[in-house]
């Protein structure tokens, strides 16, 4: 299905933070098998997940991120304080944060939702529903939902 | 204790006194038989005297703890007498005062008779007491048995210090059992939540290699690929049959609510649409009351259980289950039977433990897990699952006492799902 986007060119920045290698390769591989148009950034922990959509060091000359999939269990910094950071920040707080998780706990759950995570998606185990996923993500995100312009520069 | 005289007897001793004569005159001429009277009255007046003394010096000592005071009062006064009528007897020798040695012999006598008449009475009681060896002996005795309480009251001591200390022990021990118990439905939990992970990958990448590479593999390479498909989903099945198992009473979702028992077996059967279209089955039940219980978990009960009714089939069988549920005092019986292959008598306990399986895999899938959560769904409630078949090929029913007012085994309201995320 194409999308608004991509029809006019514009491809959306996702930011995938995701530590372990394999479920990073597979979600990647999904994710080209949607066939969207998209510009993938990845982070392996979640202090590199906050310097990238920050901006920092390294990281100046980056796109900001459209919409970002935050898994919880990731080292340095939690998935959780990743998500309280960018919800009480003004400027990055309207970016929408899909929490792509295997874990299917009420306290995860309630918790994500009580620090503003746009919804929590629990990992599927086949590839296939994985597949489905990343569609939904694609249709839902990238083409109904009117994303929200980056906030002006304060300051 | 002189006894008084009457009047007119006193008189007439008076009367006539002055023509006697002193016995002295009787041994004129013989003056060492005067003396030998003498001396021996003398010596035995002194005995006489120091007699009583002695006794009146030991009732002192002894007051109020002697029994027969009176009575030794009485004869140390009869010994007095006597002993002053030894005395008369030497001053008669010389003075004769034979009026006065009479009346003191008389009351002498008075005394003595007293004196008798008092100890007679006293000889049963005399008699009745124990000799200072018996006394002994009876002490002794006591003594032996004293001894032999207080060993016992140290024995009853210890025993009571043993097992108090055996009850703290046990208590300790159940502490440690409930602790490791619950330890290990955490590690159970945990172990079967992180071996999800790589098994997710195993199973996309196995799925991966099956889409885009299938066609460039042949004969033992799609062999193995679909080993590894099967042996995913078998253990795919185990973790979720596992985390099923450790999540059975798990705090945070226990919620007992009643609700119609039909409406709860009715969403059980939804998942076994497939199966029991496949099969033909057939699946009628009986008038179905209404249930105080965690019904989430009472469907996952019937679920197993239905499946199992399902899945051990004899070839080309067309399975017919039927459940029912009657009210046996306190609790409600639900029987879930079926026409099945059945259980071997000598198996129908085995059935319910842990991964214990009586058929290979490749014959009837499964994890091994499934009764053993039904059992401990049961546990749970209060209740008891157990299983009867009249054996192989003959079916097999599955019995569920359910309390009727059940008591959920609280399993640590403070430990909730770990909150495991990947």
């Amino acid at each position: 299905m194409p999308t608004d986007q991509s029809a006019s060119g514009y491809r959306p920045v996702i930011l995938l933070v995701e530590d372990n290698l394999a479920d990073l390769r597979l979600a990647q591989e999904v994710l080209k098998e949607a066939n969207m148009a998209h510009e993938l950034l990845v982070a392996r922990d979640g202090e590199q997940a906050m310097k990238m959509v920050r901006k920092e060091g390294e990281y100046a000359g980056i796109k900001r991120p459209d919409l970002i999939l935050l898994d919880l269990n990731l080292p340095r910094k939690h998935g959780r304080e990743v998500l309280a950071e960018i919800k009480s920040d003004p400027q990055l707080k309207r970016i929408p944060v899909l929490i792509l998780s295997t874990s299917k706990a009420e306290s995860d759950v309630a918790g994500c939702y009580d620090a503003h995570a746009n919804c929590f998606l629990t990992k599927p185990v086949a590839l296939d529903d994985f597949a489905v996923l990343a569609g939904l993500i694609r249709d839902f995100w990238l083409h109904w939902v009117q994303l929200p312009p980056a906030p002006q520069p304060q300051g | 204790m002189a006894a008084p005289r009457a009047p007119g007897v006193t008189a007439s001793v008076e009367g006539s006194d002055g023509s006697l004569l002193p016995h002295a005159l009787s041994f004129a001429g013989q003056g060492d038989l005067l003396w030998l009277h003498v001396a021996a009255d003398a010596l035995t007046a002194l005995a006489y005297f120091m007699i009583p003394m002695t006794l009146v010096y030991f009732l002192r000592r002894r007051q109020g703890t002697l029994s027969f005071g009176w009575a030794i009062s009485l004869f140390a006064a009869f010994i007095l007498l006597c002993g002053t009528s030894y005395v008369l007897g030497i001053i008669t020798l010389w003075s004769p005062i034979y009026w006065a040695q009479g009346w003191l012999k008389l009351l002498t006598a008075l005394v003595s008779i007293a004196t008798a008449a008092a100890i007679l009475p006293l000889v049963p009681r005399l008699l009745a007491m124990r000799s200072p060896e018996e006394l002994a002996a009876a002490n002794q005795q006591l003594a032996q048995a004293n001894a032999r309480l207080e060993e016992t009251n140290h024995q009853l001591q210890l025993e009571m210090a043993g097992r108090e200390v055996a009850e703290r022990e046990l208590r300790r021990s159940l502490a440690d059992l409930n602790r490791a118990v619950a330890e290990l439905e955490q590690f159970a939990y945990i172990a079967s939540h992180d071996l999800q992970a790589p098994l997710r990958n195993i199973a996309g990448f196995v799925q991966l290699l099956e889409r885009r590479y299938r066609e460039r593999l042949e004969g033992d390479g799609l062999e193995f690929l679909d080993f590894i498909g099967q042996g995913v989903r078998q253990m795919k099945a185990l973790i979720e049959d596992l985390l099923a198992l450790s999540r059975v009473g798990r705090g945070a979702e226990s919620r007992l609510e009643p609700r119609p028992l039909a409406a709860t077996l009715e969403e059980a059967l939804k998942p076994l649409s497939g199966q029991i279209a496949s099969s033909g089955a057939e699946i009628v039940h009986g008038e179905l009351p209404v249930v105080l219980a965690e019904h989430r978990l009472l469907g996952q009960l019937f679920q197993n259980l239905i499946g199992n009714a399902l899945k051990f089939q004899g070839q080309g069988a067309r399975p017919r289950i039927e459940i029912r549920c009657s009210a046996e005092g306190e609790r409600w019986h639900v029987v879930i039977a079926d026409n099945g292959i059945g259980i071997p008598p000598a198996q129908l306990e085995a059935v319910f433990a842990i991964f214990r399986r009586l058929h290979p895999q490749d014959e009837y899938e499964g994890s091994g897990i499934g009764l053993a959560i039904c059992r401990k769904i049961a546990v749970h409630h209060g209740g008891e699952l157990f299983a009867t078949s009249d054996g192989e090929g003959r079916g097999s029913q599955f019995h569920l006492l359910l309390p009727q007012q059940p008591r959920l085994r609280e399993s640590r309201p403070g430990a909730p799902d770990p909150g495991v995320g990947a």
